[in-house]
């Protein structure tokens, strides 16, 4: 299997030629599942007991926040593997899947925001996962300032491959000191932001919606990547080849 | 080593600036809230802990950029990196000396700061005991930061940005252990964790410079 | 499909000020990353159309 692997996706040529017939897989799953999870988590799923019609932002904030930190996850392995065994596939998945991550994670923390102010009444709070959600915005945030002030390219990607793998180590004991912060200062509260458990009818078009973000950070991480591996080569044969095609 | 950790110290000692300033730095800083929050009494012995422990990672933050500075200048980072003694002893001399110089200070002067700032007496001792646990960590932590941007010339402020989401956890634990003091509950759970925190540092923290060290260099 | 029923969608129990926004932020952000993709694009075409020009 890692032959396999290696033979199809290691160099950015396999990579370019192994990846143009799944993009068209990949945008019919992600429409499928978005629009299912959209019109399912909107119109049909049952409006929840205490909260009404206002939870159905869950649908967009919990599969931001889960691919936010997902993101973050396979960037340290691409940033482990760029750093270890020096693929340039790896760096390049690492640099874009950065850029993209933050986005999700503004997204989670403005979604997030809103879904507070109608369940909670304010806009802001600082529990544990909107203040962890802060902390990863500033951890990404961090590696794409790093990577912009690097110019030569070999440095730049080893140096924030090193930040990138120092903030995944830190990650988890930063969020439970959160959580135990949070604990620490909330008291009696507490309760009123524990997370009430699921029904059925309402679960299933979060999973679709969490599918639909995943794929659609596929889509985009795929597409990305493919420009980037194009632009690195831009002068070798096979590269005016597919551009004249 | 030893000779290492007394030659650093001598050469930091003999710039009086680079280790008054961050001292200076610290006092002011704390000063500052006083003037931006009012002398309410009250108000300012529960914010000490917090406005003590930020003031101290800011000083040590902003003097750490400069770390491997004036190795990379003068060409001493080549030799570092061709010694014969591993990187990973060299960067903890340079850590522990860089320590002793600005941030044994900071914790020497951190009471005088808590009675300014109206804490008792008795939080004052765990607040030298919660920096003293803390600040190591705190070096160790903006030593790869400092390793990271070794070579970049005008940085500004992209250390502290790289670095600070990583302060967060010795930051609310070193913080916590005071809060707890002052409600009259037990410190030791707290201690043990930044203890622990420490140790992991210790381990870890000097390998992930030295291997920045090195990329930084090739630059 | 009249206007009464429109209108109970946008309102979502009272809490359509914040779930219609919510999701179209999430839109927009979806649609925003697509748009850095297709100007990426450009840019690459412009770049890959320089090159085929030198090397004729």
């Amino acid at each position: 299997m890692w032959n396999w692997l290696k033979q199809n996706f290691l160099s950015p040529k396999s990579f370019y030629a192994s990846t143009t017939p799944l993009l068209p897989w990949m945008t019919i799953a992600f429409v499928l599942c978005f629009g299912y999870g959209m019109i399912d988590g909107l119109f049909i799923a049952p409006a929840d007991y205490q909260q009404g019609d206002g939870f159905r932002i869950i649908y967009v904030h919990v599969p931001s926040a889960f691919a936010a930190m997902a993101i973050y996850l396979m960037m340290a392995v691409a940033a482990f593997i760029t750093l270890v065994w020096r693929v340039k596939i790896a760096a390049i998945c690492m640099s874009v899947s950065a850029r993209i991550g933050a986005w999700f994670t503004f997204l989670a923390l403005v979604t997030g925001s809103i879904w507070g102010k109608p369940m909670w009444g304010t806009w802001w709070i600082w529990d544990a996962r909107l203040t962890s959600m802060l902390i990863l915005f500033f951890l990404y945030v961090g590696f794409i300032a790093l990577q912009s002030v690097i110019s030569d390219q070999q440095n730049r990607e080893r140096a924030s491959a090193v930040i990138a793998i120092v903030g995944v180590i830190n990650l988890p004991i930063i969020h439970y000191s959160v959580i135990w912060w949070n604990t620490l200062h909330q008291g009696p509260t507490l309760s009123q932001f524990a997370k009430p458990s699921i029904a059925p009818a309402m679960l299933h078009p979060l999973l679709a919606m969490i599918a639909a973000f995943m794929l659609f950070y596929g889509l985009i991480l795929l597409l990305r990547m493919r420009n980037q591996i194009l632009l690195r080569d831009a002068k070798s044969q096979w590269v005016q080849e597919v551009f004249a095609k | 080593m030893f000779n290492i950790i007394r030659y650093e110290i001598q050469t930091t000692m003999r710039q009086a600036y680079s280790w008054l300033t961050p001292l200076l730095f610290f006092m002011i800083v704390v000063t500052l809230f006083p003037l931006a929050i009012g002398p309410d009494e009250a108000l300012l012995q529960k914010m000490a802990p917090g406005v003590i422990w930020i003031a101290a990672l800011l000083a040590t933050l902003l003097s750490i950029g400069n770390l491997f500075r004036a190795d990379a200048e003068e060409g001493y980072l080549d030799r570092m990196l061709l010694s014969p003694h591993p990187l990973t002893l060299l960067v903890l001399c340079k850590v522990m000396s860089h320590w002793l110089t600005h941030c044994l200070p900071l914790i020497l002067i951190s009471p005088l700061l808590g009675f300014l700032l109206h804490l008792p007496p008795r939080e004052e001792y765990v607040l030298i005991v919660s920096l003293l646990l803390g600040t190591p960590v705190l070096t160790l932590l903006g030593a790869i930061g400092a390793a990271l941007i070794v070579g970049i010339r005008h940085h500004g402020l992209l250390l502290p940005v790289l670095i600070m989401p990583l302060y967060v956890p010795v930051l609310i634990f070193g913080t916590g252990a005071l809060t707890a003091a002052a409600l009259q509950q037990p410190i030791t759970g707290y201690l043990a964790i930044m203890g622990a925190f420490m140790l992991l540092c210790f381990a870890f923290a000097p390998l992930l410079t030295g291997i920045a060290l090195r990329i930084g260099v090739n630059q | 499909m009249n206007i009464g029923y429109l209108l109970n969608i946008l309102n979502m129990g009272g809490y359509g000020f914040y779930v219609w926004p919510a999701w179209c932020i999430t839109l927009f952000v979806f649609g925003f990353n697509l748009f850095l993709f297709a100007r990426e694009k450009k840019q690459l075409k412009k770049i890959l159309q320089h090159q085929s020009r030198q090397s004729i």
